[in-house]
């Protein structure tokens, strides 16, 4: 049994993974949050207390200043807390450090999406080979495991594959994920997540995996409407996305693509900033000649993410339709979980998107900890047993629902 | 007669008026321009000389720097130049820096739009009332001829209403300003002056003057749709605008009104930036601790207005729709102008909004050196005998015409 967890990371994801993890530290024990601003870290600890989550009062959950873009200070933070699992939800500009001070330190290593280059857009595929794939030998060689890229998607998407591919067919040809948000933040304008972040993954040129091979296009050029449960109907637009980086490698399919679902208010609002240049990494002068990069200013003129959880009504739906064979018939599945942003904020005062993302973080953790996943070298999620991380997850707030499309 | 002309700013009005006055320098005298970019001045110089429109080759025409927010530095410099006339086409937060140095001198002041403080948008009506009126005693005083707002719009739509009161009507009931650009910079969007001040016209509330009272409305909330002559039917969108706060108190009508028109293009992207914050004037702090004033970076990002004029197509209507009474009858007048943007370039290289606004300010300037405007006292245009204005205009490019129903 892996005991202490430290958790990196104090934003919406991070207060999630928090709240998750002190309701199951008696499985977890120790509990420590760290991040550039330790006042943020307290924070997230008031909103613990206050929700009354921290299962064993015994154990302790503690804030700690610390700047992980340097690895021997993420070494030094894991030692002093004797942690034995770490969980990255920080800036994913700094995965890489946190990774290498695990291999280190000789801890299991969690993280929620594919490391980032500050200053390359569009970096070759699979994404995944240019960072963490090539440190694969180093964990299979100290035999220490790394879970990476585990929050809903890329990770519960990625399991669904793994699930639907042992359970519902026998051979699959197409994996579509989907991703809508039919949630109401009452802002005229905001992102879910931090802007920065947010909008490279849009204006990036979309990558996707099909018929065996990588396809571009550009962002918003190919789109489809798809009737959800729940929540309905919802335009989609093709996308970039992380798992699609690594299903393509890890599975046999033919077709890897993932859909994010966009209102055209959210759209159009994008096109103007980005036509006009404000959406730009590229530092430009005013006419009192002070340098500033426009993307900055338009962060700093939206809504903070996290204070969009207090009004936000709605649901999201994820899910994956998948399309194979099974038996020698043809069959169509939609794998998925609901969210609803009203109870995510009753339960831990984050909206669904954060609650998606933290919540699978915490499930592998757990599953580290008792030995299920503790695996001892590097995996993406559909290389796991699925079955365990499902069942947690009906159990800790993310139920998963199948729908049979049709037999044929 | 009243000579030399010192003409303060640079971008795109400055340099239509230095083209101008350069073409009547035999009367002007020499001309200087000054603005806090020596270079730009000199840009303007060299087109003035490409367009072969310098008149009188024996006068000087030169440039120099200055920070026109300094007043002993102004006043410096008109005594250097010895100019018996200021032009202000700089930017709309020196107006008064500049009258001050006007006052010291007692050289002619002349100036476009109305002065602003950066800091405060859409402040209470009548505009002119917050700062320039303040030194109409003092004008008055030393015999100093200001002539306020000679531009287009404000400037010859408040001699379109003086010429309308004087030809036309026995009694005026409205006037209904209307300026449209039907005009195509090929950019996907950009303002056709300065970014800060254009928006600044949009972010308050819309000031109108409605049956003899100040009424407020929001911005872009009331709009229509006239059909105009040559460029034919547009949206029209009611905005607040300078005029109307010296037209209010000097033009005896009901209601007067000034109406812009707007694509539907411009509306969407000025909405989706501002209710995002990004045309405020008020600094934020990004997540570095940088303090920066969003507007400005939405400026830094946008085309260089005068960048825009040699691929501007289409034409610009602005005029007076009044409606009065004559002779016991009720008549009605559309007192217009058409202004070609390409032809605004081939001639002096600016677009068709530089030009109208650019052109009237020279043409004030030259019947304050003839004396024929040399009234020694503070004015808005609608107080001066507006024929002369109209008949000069004519002359220098910008006809009037007018349409009778």
């Amino acid at each position: 049994m892996k005991k202490n967890v430290m958790v990196i990371g104090a934003g919406g994801v991070g207060s999630v993974a928090v709240h998750k993890c002190a309701q199951h530290n008696e499985v977890l024990g120790d509990i420590c949050i760290a991040s550039r601003t330790v006042a943020k870290c307290e924070k997230i600890i008031d909103s613990v207390h206050r929700k009354n989550n921290l299962q064993d009062k015994t154990k302790k959950l503690y804030a700690k200043q610390l700047d992980a873009s340097k690895s021997e200070n993420v070494v030094k933070l894991i030692e002093e807390t004797n942690s034995a699992i770490v969980i990255n939800v920080g800036s994913t500009f700094v995965n890489m450090p946190i990774m290498d001070a695990c291999l280190e330190a000789g801890v299991a290593y969690i993280d929620t999406s594919v490391q980032e280059d500050l200053d390359v857009i569009n970096i070759a595929y699979p994404w995944y080979a240019k960072f963490e794939w090539i440190r694969k030998p180093l964990f299979k060689e100290k035999e220490l495991t790394a879970i990476l890229s585990v929050g809903f998607d890329p990770g519960v998407v990625n399991a669904y594959c793994a699930y639907a591919l042992k359970h519902e067919f026998d051979k699959i040809n197409v994996i579509d994920i989907l991703d809508v948000n039919a949630g109401d933040h009452g802002q005229f304008f905001a992102t879910n997540f931090d802007p920065e972040v947010n909008f490279r993954e849009i204006f990036e040129t979309v990558g996707y995996w099909e018929e065996r091979q990588w396809k571009e296009c550009e962002h918003h050029t190919k789109s489809m409407s798809y009737q959800f449960p729940m929540v309905g109907e919802h335009k989609l637009y093709l996308m970039g996305h992380d798992e699609v980086h690594s299903l393509s490698v890890n599975l046999d399919v033919d077709t890897v693509r993932f859909w994010m679902g966009f209102g055209d208010h959210y759209i159009n609002c994008f096109n103007v900033l980005e036509n006009i240049g404000l959406l730009s990494h590229e530092t430009v002068k005013t006419a009192e000649g002070l340098e500033v990069v426009p993307l900055k200013v338009v962060k700093a003129c939206l809504p903070d993410p996290a204070s969009l959880a207090p009004g936000y009504t709605g649901k999201t739906c994820i899910g994956n339709r998948i399309t194979g064979e099974k038996d020698g018939k043809e069959k169509e599945i939609f794998i998925y979980n609901i969210c609803d942003h009203q109870q995510c904020y009753n339960e831990v005062e984050s909206q669904a998107i954060s609650y998606t993302a933290g919540v699978p973080a915490v499930a592998a953790a757990i599953l580290v900890a008792n030995g299920t996943w503790d695996v001892k070298t590097m995996k993406n999620v559909e290389e796991l047993d699925p079955d365990p991380f499902l069942d947690l997850l009906n159990e800790i707030g993310l139920p998963t629902a199948i729908k049979i499309q049709k037999t044929m | 007669m009243k000579k030399n002309v010192l003409i303060i700013g640079a971008g795109g009005v400055a340099n239509v008026v230095a083209h101008k006055c350069a073409q009547h320098n035999d009367l002007l005298g020499h001309i200087c321009i000054a603005s806090r970019t020596q270079s730009k001045c000199d840009a303007i110089i060299e087109s003035v000389h490409r367009k072969n429109n310098l008149k009188d080759k024996g006068n000087r025409f030169y440039s120099q720097q200055i920070d026109a927010m300094d007043i002993p530095t102004t006043v410096k410099l008109i005594k250097e130049t010895d100019s018996a006339i200021v032009i202000n086409v700089g930017i709309a937060f020196i107006n008064m820096s500049v009258l001050q140095a006007c006052l010291e001198t007692g050289a002619a002041y002349l100036d476009t739009a109305i002065h602003e403080e950066p800091d405060k948008i859409c402040e209470n009506p009548p505009w002119y009332a917050n700062y320039e009126w303040k030194h109409l005693e003092a004008c008055k005083e030393k015999g100093l001829t200001a002539i306020l707002g000679a531009g287009f719009d404000p400037g010859v739509v408040n001699a379109y209403c003086a010429y309308a009161v004087k030809h036309y009507f026995d009694e005026v009931d409205s006037i209904d300003i209307m300026d449209v650009n039907a005009g195509d910079h090929g950019k996907y969007f950009a303002t056709n002056f300065d970014p800060e001040i254009n928006f600044r016209e949009f972010t308050g509330k819309v000031w109108t003057w409605i049956d003899r009272q100040w009424v407020s409305k929001p911005v872009h909330s009331e709009k229509k749709n006239y059909h105009f002559p040559v460029v034919g039917e547009q949206t029209i969108y009611l905005t607040g605008h300078d005029e109307l706060h010296s037209l209010s108190k000097n033009i005896d009508a009901n209601s007067i009104r000034f109406w812009m028109g707007f694509s539907d293009h411009y509306i969407n992207c000025f909405t989706v930036l501002k209710n995002i914050g990004l045309l405020s004037e008020q600094p934020v702090t990004t997540a570095e601790g940088l303090e920066v004033v969003p507007l400005k970076v939405v400026k830094a990002c946008l085309p260089d207005p005068a960048s825009l004029a040699p691929g501007y197509t289409g034409k610009t209507c602005i005029g007076n729709l009044v409606k009065g009474k004559k002779d016991g009858k009720a008549p009605e007048i559309f007192i217009y102008n058409i202004c070609d943007h390409k032809k605004c370039y081939e001639e002096v290289e600016s677009q068709a909004i530089s030009y109208t606004a650019g052109v009237p300010a020279a043409a004030a300037a030259i019947l304050i050196a003839n004396g024929g405007w040399d009234v020694k006292q503070m004015v808005n245009v609608e107080e001066l005998v507006p024929d002369p204005f109209i008949n000069l205009l004519n002359d220098m490019g910008l006809t009037t015409k007018i349409e009778k129903t």
